[in-house]
């Protein structure tokens, strides 16, 4: 096509796709339409532009008297209000805040907030108000809403937040969320007193997903090393708890890590896929240290022999870089 | 003393304990004002009640004893201490505790208001309700504060005070009144010290001590460090603060740049040596230097130590704890060595300035023996371990 005929369709379709929003947009300022055709119309419009209908979105938004999905479809139109008036971020962080709000709102509230953190220049001087409200919004009944709000907390680094999660450990009576979601968020906060948890963790897990995200969590602490390599070594474990341990070992001790990862690669009696973890974690973090005579051998061998193709790519992968 | 080899719950039993010493010690000053000098302590970074307790336990339990000092009035022991919270936390506790702090400060200064300045940048994108009506209280809008409203408050303070200082002086007069009354000791409160030749600690504990550095040489503290003054740095890879160790490495390559230009890298060398020497392997070292502008060379090196950290830690009194192998809570410190690898001055807690370091490498670099006509002895404000 050429480029002339190239941009006037392009142009047509900016237009019929124009007219469209705007069509849209009148279905939706249509009061006498039914909630379901409104929301419809939210739905299908992209992104309200005028202030106008950005104004009556944050009407719906907020009018409890409104239905829930309107409501919803309204809050999800409201990201370039919250970028030009500090007091329409104001009342949508208000949303997320208030616990008689309905749980799709305020769910809805916080995926804009989520956003707006990032564009909005106002929001820092918001932020107290914002997190106020995700720690009420983290004492939800809602299973969902109560997660996604504990797990914001949680990259924030919200120390309360963090106390209750590590409080649900101690005491399964307290917990909020499952213990292999409170270690993930625990994560995030590799300076917290911990220790003794994971390891009873690992020791007695409460579920095998705990004791698997237990072990990435130690991956954070130096004198995990031994925990580490004893689960790696461990041939009982189930295979994804040795790759979680030896990327534990990887990042612990990255300059040791060619000669532990050598014996496993070279172990023709281990299982392919923790032969081959160990092979992609040489060719991707090993840098010179990996091309060990050890690791070409068993690379050799993993790729004529495996049954699994994967582990014969890793092995490819590897012996391509180590020849370089 | 809490331990990795003590249990946790007795650990958690023995921290909470140590806690409510600390709390029932301020009520007890509450009664007794005069006394406020004794809560001091529970700020310095190494103090042994913050081993192995959580970085966020770190921060209330310094936060809630400097807050504190707002009503108390603020020891001029206790001032560099809240001066470094305000010019490098960037955690709304800790900075609204310095900034009350503050307030309960006799004779204020209105040089620091460049620090209460840099507070409110620092506190951008991360402020949020505090509390300190008890030590567990969480802050909620309505009842709490924020470290943004706290820090307006003591500019407006320190407005309000500098008025009362000089009621019929112009705005000129007010400022230089202020700063004369305060230069005499803005050296103490900067965290800058200078040690004399006879102050400064011989090395001897400490020079055996091997460390790796970012190539994966060994190297022991003598052979790094004897023979010609040195620059050396603390900080760690895994450092959450951008103000603090970021920096400071950020900084180093400037002074590095700027050793050159005044003629001065020859016959002196620099050192950044990790507080975390399990995690920052030499690779990391490297990585980290690089990214922020700092090369290192044979006369430029990142250090890990290899064992004796414990003995580091006690030669050069460092600002650092941890939890388990995990730093929790340090300091800026950059120290200035001689040619015999002592200690001869230090620059702690606040962002250094890169002229006066620069001033005293010169100063040891080109007369070492004034060091032995200097006749006034500024006496650091920590003066521990090194007479």
């Amino acid at each position: 096509m050429k480029p002339a005929a190239y941009r006037k369709k392009i142009e047509k379709e900016i237009q019929t796709a124009a007219k469209a929003m705007k069509k849209q947009a009148a279905a939706f300022r249509k009061k006498s339409a039914s909630a379901a055709q409104r929301t419809r119309a939210l739905q299908a419009v992209g992104q309200l532009q005028e202030p106008r209908d950005l104004a009556l979105a944050m009407q719906v938004a907020t009018n409890r008297k409104e239905r829930e999905r309107l409501r919803v479809a309204a809050v999800a139109q409201l990201a370039p209000l919250l970028e030009r008036d500090a007091k329409a971020l104001d009342r949508v962080i208000d949303l997320l805040a208030d616990p008689k709000e309905a749980v799709s709102v305020r769910a809805a509230a916080l995926t804009m907030l989520k956003a707006a953190a990032f564009y909005v220049g106002s929001f820092a001087s918001r932020r107290p108000k914002y997190i106020a409200a995700l720690r009420s919004a983290a004492t939800s009944e809602d299973p969902m809403l109560r997660q996604r709000a504990l797990g914001v907390l949680a990259r924030e680094r919200d120390a309360p937040t963090l106390d209750k999660l590590e409080d649900g450990l101690r005491d399964p009576t307290k917990a909020v969320v499952s213990p292999e979601k409170a270690l993930q968020l625990l994560s995030y906060d590799s300076k917290r007193d911990v220790h003794d948890v994971l390891v009873k963790t690992i020791q007695n897990p409460p579920t095998p997903e705990a004791k698997q995200q237990a072990l990435r969590n130690l991956a954070a602490e130096g004198k995990s090393k031994r925990i580490l390599e004893r689960v790696l070594g461990d041939k009982s474990e189930p295979t994804e708890n040795r790759i979680v341990a030896m990327a534990g070992v990887q990042n612990l001790a990255p300059d040791a890590f060619s000669d532990i990862a050598g014996d496993i690669v070279a172990d023709p009696s281990e299982d392919e896929s923790v032969r081959a973890a160990g092979l992609v974690a040489a060719t991707t973090f090993g840098g010179e240290q990996a091309h060990t005579e050890k690791l070409r051998k068993g690379a050799a061998h993993l790729q004529k022999r495996a049954r699994q193709p994967a582990a014969r790519r890793a092995a490819t992968r590897y012996l391509g870089k180590s020849t370089k | 003393m809490a331990t990795r080899s003590t249990s946790g719950r007795t650990r958690r039993r023995n921290q909470k304990a140590q806690v409510n010493a600390v709390l029932a010690l301020i009520d007890a000053v509450r009664n007794e004002p005069e006394r406020r000098a004794a809560l001091v302590e529970f700020l310095r970074d190494e103090h042994e009640i913050f081993r192995d307790r959580s970085a966020a336990d770190v921060v209330r339990l310094r936060g809630f004893v400097m807050q504190a000092f707002g009503d108390l009035g603020l020891p001029e022991d206790a001032l560099p201490f809240v001066l470094e919270d305000l010019d490098s936390s960037v955690d709304a506790y800790a900075v609204a505790a310095a900034a009350r702090a503050l307030r309960g400060w006799a004779a204020p200064y209105i040089e620091v208001r460049p620090v209460l300045l840099r507070a409110l940048e620092n506190l951008s994108g991360t402020d949020e309700y505090v509390s300190f009506a008890t030590y567990a209280a969480v802050g909620e809008p309505g009842t709490g504060t924020t470290a943004t409203a706290e820090v307006q408050a003591t500019l407006r303070w320190l407005e309000k005070a500098a008025r009362a200082a000089a009621p019929e002086s112009g705005e000129d007069q007010r400022e230089t009144t202020a700063l004369t009354a305060c230069c005499c000791g803005s050296e103490q409160v900067r965290g800058v010290s200078r040690f004399e030749e006879g102050d400064r600690t011989p090395p001897s504990q400490v020079l055996g001590i091997e460390f790796e550095d970012h190539d994966g040489r060994t190297i022991s503290f003598g052979e790094m460090f004897k023979g010609h003054p040195s620059i050396v740095v603390f900080f760690y890879t895994r450092c959450e603060n951008p103000r603090k160790c970021s920096l400071t490495i950020e900084n180093l390559g400037r002074l590095q740049l700027s050793l050159a230009s005044a003629g001065l890298s020859k016959g002196v060398r620099i050192a950044a040596i990790t507080y975390d020497p399990q995690f920052d392997s030499p690779s990391r070292l490297k990585a980290y230097a690089i990214a922020r502008s700092f090369r290192p060379s044979e006369d430029r090196r990142l250090l890990r130590a290899k064992c004796g950290m414990h003995a580091l830690r006690d030669y050069f009194s460092l600002g650092v704890n941890y939890v388990h192998s995990v730093v929790n809570r340090h300091r800026v410190e950059l120290y200035l060595l001689d040619a015999n690898a002592r200690v001869a001055a230090s620059f702690l807690r606040l962002e250094w300035d890169e002229k006066e370091v620069l001033d005293e490498v010169r100063r040891l670099v080109e007369s070492p023996a004034r060091d032995r006509q200097v006749s006034r002895k500024i006496v650091p404000i920590h003066n521990r371990g090194f007479s």
